[in-house]
């Protein structure tokens, strides 16, 4: 299982808030603009190595994505107060299982996707990753 | 051009100065914060590494735009080593790294020299939307020095002609005193603007005035900036007396601006352009010296071009003409040109077909012309002639190509 940095909406009890809207625990889906996923005339997930956007580290967020109180650590944060940097997982950023219906498919160096692990609904999928939410630890620098 | 040369990187930067302007207000958390940062995702979803980390110091440069002033450490050799490094780099194109040995040494740096070199990266790098920022704090911080404020206004126009126009109303509507170098730059904006504004020769004239008193300021105070300023005011000042149609104001202004700055190409290719019909030697003089300054306009080489085809000077015609292909034009004045290339080969003798191209390409970009047609129907009637030098082309009057180029022609400042 590969670990993976994504920044999402903090919830009241600390865990990600699940949802279909920008930086949320989910994926945008048409007809938003900003969509994050491709659905065929069945609402399946087409399986482009579109999807959830994670990334190989911290480090590696655009300032946009990192909150703006956490300046102190990283210069140029300039990201919403309102997301915290979640951690998932432990292993190496390669192509692999995260559970056993979702998938990660690296797209850059440092980049990646949460995917449908086979075709499946897009109901189905949106469950599956809402079912990772308790598995979404907060990493970010402290003291 | 690291990572400059590429367009989502510079628009992740546009969108980026845009978010610190939310954060500077206190409105990012808005919706209209989330939409940009919604924006932003998507200009950047392949970014490398490198490319993320460059944003990042990008990034916490935009903050130093709200930070205040304090005492700059002690700038030691080696950091004078890094700044004139990074002054190379930007030269280069490295922009990134330029900014990179910024922000390393930036402690070292007053705030207001600090944000005038970002503000020089960031224009060097194209990106004066950007770089309006840093100027506007530099001069915000250092109200007594008026380059700042000068360099501003250049910035924004380069980028926002009608946002520098209104900036360019407010400095020269001011009660305040302000220093001549500002105010012709406001006045230069407000001249570049005009033709976009309607009632251009109205302004122009409003303009007049204010580039007088520019002038006589830098005459009385003999400043460091006279030298580079004072032509540019008396030019300036000679486009407007030419635009309200005062000729001997115009080549008044420009006869000095030319005394002052002997090797301004520009300004000896708008002096030729005012004389050219009535003091023609002079035209000619200097168009030749604009071309011998290897000016990087057209005009001298069009008007050389047209004297030399209306006196007969077919060979120097046609490599007038040829030298100007290397330039920038007009499809009106494209057509010209390949109308007396067309008549210069003809007189030449050259192959008719070639002849006969050049004067199609030239009906191609005037379909309208009576004149090229005309020329091309002497032309196929007298193909064989034993002395082509004798044909009797219809030609372009003095005035009239003279007045077509002044409709077009804007100065170079």
């Amino acid at each position: 299982m590969p670990r993976i940095f994504r920044p999402m909406k903090r919830d009241r009890d600390g865990l990600p808030v699940v949802g279909i809207r920008s930086k949320e625990l989910g994926v945008r889906v048409p007809p938003d603009v900003h969509a994050d996923v491709d659905l065929d005339e069945t609402n399946s997930v087409r399986l482009n190595r579109r999807g959830m956007s994670v990334t190989l580290h911290r480090r590696f967020l655009k300032p946009h994505l990192v909150p703006k109180r956490l300046k102190q650590w990283h210069p140029g944060a300039a990201g919403a107060d309102s997301l915290s940097i979640y951690r998932y997982g432990e292993g190496s950023f390669e192509d692999s299982a995260i559970t056993e219906n979702l998938a990660l498919a690296v797209t850059s160096a440092i980049h990646g996707n949460v995917v449908p692990a086979t075709l499946m609904h897009l109901d189905d999928f949106l469950s599956h990753i809402a079912d990772t939410r308790d598995k979404w630890t907060i990493e970010e620098p402290t003291g | 051009m690291k990572f400059f040369g590429r367009p989502e990187y510079c628009e992740y930067i546009r969108l980026l100065v845009r978010l610190h302007d939310l954060i500077a207000d206190g409105t990012d958390e808005l919706p209209d914060g989330e939409c940009l940062r919604d924006g932003m995702d998507e200009c950047s979803e392949d970014f490398t590494d490198d490319e993320v980390a460059s944003l990042n110091g990008i990034s916490a440069d935009f903050y130093s735009l709200r930070e205040k002033p304090t005492k700059s450490a002690v700038r030691t050799g080696a950091v004078d080593h890094d700044l004139r490094l990074a002054i190379d780099k930007m030269r280069d194109g490295e922009y990134a790294t330029a900014l990179e040995l910024i922000r390393k040494n930036q402690s070292t740096i007053d705030l207001p020299d600090l944000c005038y070199l970002r503000g020089r990266i960031f224009s060097n790098a194209g990106l004066d939307d950007v770089a309006i920022r840093f100027f506007d704090r530099a001069a915000e911080l250092t109200p007594e020095n008026p380059g700042f404020a000068f360099i501003a206004l250049d910035s924004m126009k380069r980028f926002d002609i009608q946002a520098a126009r209104l900036r360019a109303e407010g400095i020269l509507a001011s009660k305040e005193p302000i220093p001549p170098s500002l105010l012709l730059k406001a006045g230069e904006v407000q001249f570049e603007a005009a033709p976009e504004i309607g009632n251009g020769a109205d302004i122009k004239r409003t303009l007049i005035p204010v580039f007088e008193k520019v002038i006589v300021e830098f005459e009385t105070a003999h400043g460091p900036e006279t030298a580079t300023l004072l032509p540019l005011a008396y030019a300036l000042c000679g486009f407007c007396f030419r635009d309200v149609a005062e000729f001997e104001n115009a080549r008044r202004c420009f006869d000095q601006a030319i005394k002052l700055a002997p090797g301004d190409g520009a300004i000896r290719t708008s002096r030729g352009m005012l004389l050219y019909g009535c003091d023609k030697h002079q035209a000619v003089t200097d168009f030749m010296k604009a071309i011998d300054l290897e000016t990087p306009i057209v005009w001298p080489y069009l008007f050389l071009a047209h004297h030399y085809v209306v006196v007969g000077r077919f060979e120097a015609s046609l490599d007038m003409c040829q030298k100007s292909f290397r330039f920038p034009a007009s499809a009106k004045a494209r057509a010209n040109t390949y109308e007396w290339l067309a008549i210069c080969e003809a007189a030449l003798g050259v192959n008719p077909d070639t002849v006969r191209l050049h004067f199609n390409k030239a009906l191609d970009l005037a379909p309208a012309n009576k004149r090229i047609e005309s020329n091309r129907r002497v032309f196929e009637e007298n193909i064989g002639r034993k002395s082509p030098r004798d044909i009797a082309w219809e030609q372009v009057g003095d005035d009239e190509i003279r007045e077509s180029a002044l409709v077009e022609h804007q100065p170079v400042a």
